[in-house]
């Protein structure tokens, strides 16, 4: 390549998203897209697939796997992967924040997302929630809630504990649980919402829970 | 009041890094709480080598639920671990505690630049995580942790096989992606660190062999047995691993800076 030539720039290929409607991954995949203003191309992975809320993808040797990004000759699978990848392509500055703290404070809601709001929201929309399930996620739902009175967002800056987070609050919404006790939770989402003025916006979430088979 | 960091991994504040103020004003040693068969826990302490940063560490009873005890949940209230504490800080599980570090620590950042490496890493910190984390954990508290509350403990073995059954393809994968590589990703990232804690303790259990039959696996998993840390100070990273022994014995390595 010529000292003054172009590279070619990949940024403004398409980019399309392979996902499932009522699947967790996905839906954190959207709110990215949302927040960071990236226009995405988005396609419905085949339906045989068991819709597994939790996890990010289903079969590691399936091509099916869902979610699935690709921009080009690039590909990638899975929640964790796309979210990095739609914050460096995306919109503003990255949602990882510089301080290490509070770097350090994002990922510990992340994992504690995974490990503790991820599996009591299965069993609370699954209808096979027990008391121990149940007192998870009002522990949880009433930690973000008290953090969300004094702050703007989860670690104060928005981050990617938005997204990840913010996918579980919209599964709940769709299967009519109570959220009426945790008001600092929906203004959290509406200014969330008031962010993903772009071309991806929360219509594309779903209204109705696809249940696991 | 003493808190349990203190109690179980107390600061050897009298010699050693950072006793004589050598060290940044922002810095301070670390204390970790885990258990030596936990995947995440490993994670931790790689990482801290890796990027120069001192870690005493202390074993934390979660055999008998300490975790959810008021003494760990006063300070983690989920009772998520492993968890770590930096003066004022605290901060618990593999991701924030290794991010933390990372962003704090001496050594190169461990996540790639670019764009699409970075989200490589990613996606085998994803499948190291979902895919190989659960079944290795099976065949480890199957075949070690519980024979250490009972002692006459029998595996389950159906559960082992399903476990190895599950892992199969998940590993041709990584052998494959490492055929011709030195790291995962081109440089050592995360996702060496990921897969490093969940390939040792899946050496110890008896499904050694699926390793040990995968050569790019084994190379990769022998180069970092020798390879000196990130930060370039002079400390191996895999040599904190628990052996067998640390393992029943409940020890956990700290990692201790001499060459500062």
């Amino acid at each position: 390549m010529g000292f003054f030539s172009r590279k070619k720039n990949n940024n403004s290929q398409e980019i399309t998203l392979l996902g499932l409607k009522g699947q967790i991954a996905t839906m954190k995949c959207l709110l990215m897209a949302g927040i960071k203003e990236v226009s995405l191309k988005t396609t419905v992975a085949s339906s045989e697939i068991d819709v597994d809320q939790i996890n990010s993808y289903q079969h590691l040797d399936n091509a099916d796997k869902s979610p699935t990004l690709t921009q080009g000759d690039f590909s990638v699978s899975g929640a964790r992967a796309i979210l990095t990848f739609l914050d460096v392509r995306g919109k503003g500055a990255s949602l990882e924040p510089k301080k290490a703290r509070t770097l350090g404070l994002q990922n510990y809601w992340i994992d504690v997302c995974h490990q503790t709001l991820a599996p009591a929201t299965q069993a609370v929309i699954q209808g096979r929630a027990t008391e121990e399930s149940q007192a998870s996620l009002k522990k949880i739902l009433s930690s973000l809630n008290s953090i969300l009175a004094d702050n703007q967002y989860i670690v104060g800056q928005i981050s990617l504990a938005e997204p990840n987070i913010a996918a579980y609050i919209y599964l709940l919404r769709c299967s009519d649980y109570d959220m009426s006790t945790y008001p600092n939770i929906d203004k959290w989402i509406s200014r969330l919402e008031e962010k993903m003025s772009g071309p991806i916006n929360i219509d594309f979430l779903p209204s109705q829970i696809q249940l696991a088979s | 009041m003493m808190d349990l960091f203190e109690k179980r991994a107390p600061m050897n504040t009298e010699e050693g890094y950072g006793s004589t103020g050598e060290m940044k004003k922002a810095q301070y040693m670390l204390q970790l709480l885990g258990t030596p068969w936990d995947a995440d826990t490993l994670k931790c302490i790689i990482t801290a080598a890796e990027q120069g940063m001192e870690m005493r560490t202390g074993y934390l009873d979660t055999l008998n639920g300490e975790q959810d005890l008021l003494a760990y949940r006063d300070i983690f209230e989920f009772g998520t671990y492993p968890g770590l504490k930096e003066a004022d800080y605290n901060v618990a599980g593999a991701n924030g505690i290794m991010a933390f570090i990372n962003a704090r620590g001496l050594g190169y950042s461990l996540v790639p630049k670019n764009v699409i490496d970075a989200a490589t890493q990613d996606f085998w910190i994803d499948i190291a995580i979902t895919e190989a984390t659960p079944n290795v954990n099976i065949l480890v508290q199957e075949q070690i942790v519980k024979s250490l509350v009972d002692t006459g403990y029998n595996a389950d073995n159906v559960a082992c096989t399903q476990a190895k059954g599950n892992l199969t393809s998940v590993l041709d994968a990584l052998d494959k992606q490492l055929m011709d590589k030195a790291y995962i990703i081109s440089k050592y990232s995360f996702a060496d660190i990921h897969w490093t804690a969940v390939i040792h303790l899946l050496m110890l259990t008896d499904a050694a062999d699926m390793v040990n039959k995968r050569p790019h696996i084994l190379r990769w998993y022998k180069a970092l047995a020798m390879r000196k840390s990130n930060c370039g100070q002079d400390i191996v990273s895999f040599s904190l691993l628990p052996s067998l022994d640390n393992i029943q014995r409940k020890e956990l390595s700290s990692v201790v800076i001499k060459d500062f």
